[in-house]
């Protein structure tokens, strides 16, 4: 940790903050010769919403990747409520309740949207009518309830991002893992998925880790923001701290004029 | 000791077929991420091309065994290359990285292929003249010059193959795109092309796998379908893509063949073989040489 | 139920009339034609099956292979009563799928399809090896019991038109509706919590237990069963029935199967022509229409169907 300085999160930062959820301790992990993700610790606490940003190829979507079991880490651990689930699998930590969505390939292309939905809600409920209830009121929420029989693939971008979301939602998750949620939105779009992230947090009490490369929506949305670059924790803070750190501006903000 | 070194001088013999085959197929995978089932057919079509163009060759022509040969055998290529070619135009290269499309198609491929070379062939074997008479003894087990001839080729033929894959242009090519096939083309390599190249070459190795194997065993027109499932075996055995793999493969599925066949019978040696393969799978998932984690 | 499903209710008329024809037409060769359409409709729809989770199946014709071969072995060595000795073949293939899908489905990779392929070859020559199996010349002499002899005929429709309906109502559940999430993109059902490697397992296990049970059907229709009887062959014509009628709709394999099994009873005299006629209608109906049957009447609709070339 040489070249990371790392500023400890002021007591303020999100007012409602609680016990730990998710808390990653040194993880590792390499392909190859390649170190994607290296030495990177840190906690995510009930009710906030946790941003996570660097330049492309930080290793973002890795730590996604290893946080939600879809691959293991080389090295390191990762506790989720207490439990150490460092290599379980995919079905086992989403199970749990942490739950992610992705960047690409976020939803079934070839499936209605009330069938993405239904997927999502198999492993909780058991009823067919249950399903399709719940199934109502996630697309209600993410404003898809009128494109119900239509193909996913065949839906406005925008919408495609909502469904990835209410997809996750379905999945009643504790911890929601948002994966570059708002890539590709207008800008009325941008601040309704924000207006509804927030909404999920407040309403829904779920705590989001959020992936984004809109700065000016992970500043405004963020309690705390963790920074990534060369697979590294760089910064560590609130928005206001990370945007004031020289690193940061230097490696990640500095390229962005 | 005799014996050994007999049963592995076959090995070796079986092994060199085996691999340039195997070769074969792995690179197209490699490249294409397609499984070819009718690679045999690539083989089929070199004997048989053998076979009858050294018929007419020695026969109506009155031309030496060893030109008719020679003739023959770079025929043999040549007429598989068009074959493939014509395959890739027309079917294949609709059906990269589609792993049951392809796979479709080449069953396809492999009914028409086999029907027209029985319609145009035959169902009778036919053996040709020994081009290289002759036989040499080495530690006292003894191995016809033609077989120890077929070897070298082929070990010359593997030889050229690594080096064109390793130190080669389109070598770099191939196995960028094997490896990362969207990363390739960003670099700009033109994957549609490549990937012509590559089923040519392994359609080529088939052909050269074919017209050795005439020159050693009675040519029929279903003669490269028995290689498909040992293929399969090999490939699996050495990892999916990978050169070095086809090569040990080749020659441990040999080795199994020779030895279990001789101590055993040869179903029991093929059985050997599968169950090598679950126990691996199990142990293993990627192949014993193929990366270990992608 | 059926009032909405028109297409249903017509599918059972037609299996009644089947079943029907099997019990009172006197030309013992037409019903044989009749078992043949339904065992390759189940062989198809059973490759299909597997098709829904996006794995290309050959060992289907293994596992019918196995199904015939235990109820065989039950019947004529263990002497065990019909219903038994036909319930042993889903079992029994129910079983070797589970463990032959723990194995390849686990691997990403082609591992499944090459394996099911050198499985479907490997398991035909233990039984050219294994004297007890009768070896290259087969089993013979699984006879249903007197009682039942003239009504065998319609059992086995009822039976494998029965198999039909049972993977036609799996398709339709929920469990159906995963099944082709996973192959639309199984990270979506994995991240949501649902097991992808034991639904795949499950997938393939159904379909082989239903082809399995076939093999049994088989079994006693035929009264004898040989190795060359099991080859991969017997794959790659479920395979044809399966394009030339869609992989789009459950009823596509099975019209695929009528047309081709009934085509093929005369075809049988053309040696090595019959193999280039489904040879081309493979390769034909991939590049000329990959819908299929079903897919032409789709497109007639207006559907968009054709999903060929993913580029």
């Amino acid at each position: 940790m040489t070249s990371s300085e790392t500023i400890m999160p002021s007591s303020t930062a999100g007012e409602n903050v609680g016990k730990i959820l998710l808390k990653a301790e040194q993880l590792e992990r390499r392909f190859g010769g390649l170190t994607a993700v290296a030495d990177f610790s840190f906690d995510l606490k009930e009710g906030e919403i946790l941003g996570l940003i660097g330049p492309n190829g930080a290793g973002k979507s890795t730590t996604f990747n290893l946080i939600s079991g879809f691959m293991p880490p080389t090295s390191g651990k990762l506790f989720y409520l207490d439990e150490n689930i460092t290599g379980k699998s995919a079905t086992y930590i989403s199970r749990k309740g942490l739950i992610r969505t992705f960047q690409h390939d976020s939803l079934l292309s070839e499936m209605s949207v009330a069938d993405n939905i239904i997927i999502a809600t198999t492993h909780r409920l058991k009823n067919a009518a249950a399903r399709r209830e719940k199934m109502r009121e996630m697309a209600k929420l993410t404003g898809l309830e009128n494109y119900l029989e239509v193909t996913a693939g065949s839906l406005p971008h925008g919408l495609q991002r909502m469904l990835s979301i209410a997809i996750a939602l379905a999945a009643e998750p504790k911890v929601l893992c948002l994966d570059e949620p708002l890539t590709g939105l207008q800008g009325v779009e941008v601040a309704a998925a924000l207006d509804l992230f927030e909404m999920i947090r407040s309403k829904l009490g779920i705590t989001i880790l959020l992936v984004e490369h809109n700065m000016r929506a992970v500043m405004r949305i963020c309690d705390r923001i963790l920074v990534l670059n060369h697979g590294r924790l760089l910064a560590e803070g609130t928005p206001e701290e990370v945007s004031r750190n020289e690193l940061v501006i230097e490696a990640y903000l500095g390229h962005k004029k | 000791m005799e014996l050994q070194v007999q049963l592995l001088m076959n090995t070796l013999q079986i092994g060199s077929v085996y691999v340039l085959f195997a070769l074969g197929l792995t690179l197209i995978f490699g490249v294409m991420k397609i499984v070819n089932f009718a690679h045999g057919t690539f083989f089929t079509a070199a004997a048989l091309i053998v076979s009858s163009v050294m018929i007419w060759g020695v026969g109506t022509m009155g031309l030496s065994i060893w030109l008719s040969y020679i003739l023959a055998f770079f025929l043999a290529l040549a007429v598989v290359c068009l074959i493939g070619f014509i395959v890739y135009i027309f079917g294949f290269q609709h059906f990269l990285k589609d792993l049951n499309g392809s796979f479709i198609l080449s069953i396809g491929l492999l009914l028409l292929l086999n029907g027209t070379y029985l319609i145009l062939y035959g169902g009778v074997p036919r053996s040709i003249p020994t081009v290289v008479p002759g036989v040499v003894t080495f530690l006292g087990a003894s191995l016809t010059l033609q077989r120890l001839l077929l070897m070298i080729v082929a070990a010359v033929i593997t030889l050229g193959l690594y080096i064109l894959v390793h130190r080669t242009k389109l070598g770099l090519s191939l196995r960028a795109v094997a490896e990362d096939q969207e990363a390739a083309m960003l670099q700009g390599i033109p994957f549609r092309r490549v990937a012509l190249y590559g089923f040519l070459i392994g359609a080529t190795l088939a052909a050269c796998a074919g017209a050795l194997m005439a020159t050693v065993t009675p040519v029929t027109t279903v003669i490269g379908d028995d290689f498909l499932v040992k293929a399969f075996i090999i490939i699996i055995i050495g990892g999916l893509g990978s050169v070095v793999g086809a090569i040990i493969g080749g020659l441990l599925i040999a080795l199994i063949e020779s030895f279990g066949g001789y101590y055993f019978d040869p179903s029991t040696a093929t059985l050997a073989m599968f169950v090598l393969v679950i126990v691996l799978l199990i142990v293993r998932p990627q192949g014993i040489l193929g990366h270990a984690e992608k | 139920m059926l009032k909405s499903n028109p297409g249903l209710a017509l599918c059972i008329l037609i299996a009644l009339a089947a079943i029907g024809f099997a019990l009172f037409s006197g030309d013992p060769y037409y019903v044989q034609v009749v078992i043949w359409v339904f065992a390759n409709a189940v062989l198809a729809v059973t490759l299909r099956f597997v098709l829904l989770i996006g794995e290309l199946n050959i060992a289907t014709a293994a596992f019918f292979g196995i199904g015939a071969y235990t109820t065989a072995v039950a019947a004529t060595i263990f002497e065990w009563p019909f219903v038994i000795s036909l319930l042993a073949a889903p079992v029994m293939a129910g079983l070797i799928s589970a463990l032959f899908g723990w194995v390849t489905l686990r691997t990403k990779g082609p591992y499944f399809l090459l394996i099911s392929f050198a499985f479907t070859e490997i398991v035909r020559l233990f039984y050219t090896k294994s004297e007890f199996l009768g070896g290259n010349s087969g089993m013979i002499g699984m006879y249903p019991p007197m009682a039942l002899n003239d009504y065998y005929p319609a059992i086995a429709v009822t039976i494998l038109a029965a198999i039909l309906f049972a993977l036609y109502a799996a398709e339709r559940s929920n469990l159906g509706r995963i099944f082709k999430a996973i192959q639309n993109n199984e990270d979506i059902p994995r991240s949501v919590g649902l097991n992808v490697i034991g639904l795949k397992i499950l997938c393939f296990v159904i379909a082989s237990t239903a082809v399995g049970l076939a093999g049994g059907v088989h079994s006693y229709t035929n009264s004898v069963i040989a190795p060359a009887d099991f080859t991969f062959f017997v794959a790659v014509l479920a395979l044809a029935y399966v394009k030339i009628g869609g992989e789009g709709h459950i009823a596509g394999p099975i019209i695929g199967a009528t047309i081709l099994t009934l085509v093929g009873q005369w075809l049988h005299s053309f040696g090595p022509y019959e193999n280039i006629f489904y040879g081309a209608i493979i390769i034909g109906v991939l590049l000329l229409m990959p819908g299929g049957i079903i897919g032409l009447g789709d497109r007639f609709r207006g559907r968009s169907t054709t999903r060929r070339d993913p580029h």
